[in-house]
């Protein structure tokens, strides 16, 4: 077998008895995920945007340029749909370079094995009109709907240094 | 006269009955003097650093053997097996994989997971370790390290930490502590496994964790 590894991990284990029903279970992770954002956040149309996707806790950051591979343009909707890669569980947030400063743009964003979740709301990929929309509508209750979803209006952003 | 063996961390109950000259560990385990480790560890190779073993005095055998010729005798040793699950991103098993298994200088090549995603393969009762070749990643193994997830000083945090690594839940280094990434770890698993949200490692999550992982 070839030994071109793409991925070396490392786990504790517990040898069994034969006869005995034990057994160590191991799930392999690291997610796709994409973060549908506005273009040209920055209002620079010549310098490329950068998102990172940071974990809350933890080291982890990844980060991508408008121009990798990893952005994909969609000229019609005006987005750029960011792929991070192989991402594992947790909860992350999502900041964007505006002016030299990183400004988070969502908060909460949850890696599971059952999808990317922003509080309650499954992130299917395309870019939901909160993402650019100013105040959420509040539930019956009085709560905020997908409580977890920071929504930033970027012409607000105008006087950040 | 019996002795108090305190484990150390890695230590299983087959090498440590061997340092004491037994070749079968059921003779410790299963020694009046050891109800209580059995009753706080059913499972007798998930121990935990400082928990004690008592060692019985080793009986001893006498065969008559003539002199001038050589005698081979033959000690049986309980074979000790690696049970793996292996699951994919969307927690499916990784059926019919091929796999080569590393122990040592040892290769085993040909192999490949059952339909269910499972490897079974005897392992030599001293070894500490083991790398499983898939295609596409390498899996390292370090047997005997994974801890009890209670009764223990740490209330089975570090046996939790390890299983959730396991798992797919960054857990960060497996201390003890149930620091930030590891209550963000049980948060996420208590989610995908309908159970309240506590970010605590209770009861009921220790239950579904034994579950999901096997052990």
């Amino acid at each position: 077998m070839a030994r071109e590894i793409a991925h070396r991990e490392s786990y504790q284990v517990a040898l069994v008895d034969p006869g005995q029903d034990f057994r160590n279970t191991i799930q392999l992770v690291g997610y796709d995920v994409v973060i549908p954002l506005e273009k040209d956040m920055d209002g620079d149309p010549l310098q490329d945007d950068r998102v990172r996707l940071t974990a809350d806790v933890g080291s982890r950051v990844q980060e991508i340029a408008s121009s990798d591979e990893d952005a994909e343009h969609d000229e019609d909707a005006g987005v750029i749909l960011y792929s991070f890669r192989d991402v594992p569980p947790g909860v992350y947030h999502v900041e964007t370079l505006i002016r030299g400063q990183w400004i988070r743009v969502i908060d909460g964003l949850t890696v599971r094995a059952k999808g990317v979740f922003m509080g309650s709301a499954a992130l299917d990929g395309r870019a939901p009109s909160t993402f650019e929309t100013g105040e959420q509508e509040p539930d019956d209750d009085g709560e905020t709907k997908e409580a977890d979803l920071e929504v930033m209006d970027w012409q607000d952003q105008g006087d950040i240094a | 006269m019996p002795r108090v063996h305190v484990v150390a961390l890695g230590e299983c109950l087959s090498g440590i009955a061997a340092r004491y000259g037994f070749a079968d560990y059921r003779d410790v385990y299963r020694h009046a003097d050891n109800e209580a480790l059995r009753k706080s560890r059913p499972n007798p190779n998930v121990l935990h650093p400082g928990d004690e073993v008592v060692i019985p005095d080793r009986e001893t055998k006498e065969v008559a053997a003539a002199t001038g010729r050589s005698h081979r005798f033959e000690v049986k040793v309980p074979r000790k097996m690696l049970r793996l699950r292996v699951l994919d991103r969307e927690g499916n098993p990784v059926a019919n994989a091929p796999y080569e298994l590393e122990i040592g200088e040892e290769l085993r090549s040909g192999k490949s997971t059952s339909g269910d995603g499972v490897l079974e393969e005897k392992i030599p009762a001293h070894a500490k370790g083991a790398s499983v070749h898939f295609a596409d990643r390498t899996l390292d193994l370090t047997f005997g390290a994974i801890n009890p997830l209670a009764s223990t000083p740490d209330d089975g945090v570090s046996g939790a930490q390890s299983r959730l690594r396991n798992l797919g839940y960054p857990v960060g280094p497996i201390d003890g502590q149930a620091g930030p990434r590891t209550r963000s770890a049980l948060g996420l698993f208590q989610q995908d496994q309908d159970l309240d949200a506590t970010c605590a490692l209770d009861d009921a999550t220790r239950k579904k964790l034994e579950q999901a992982h096997g052990s």
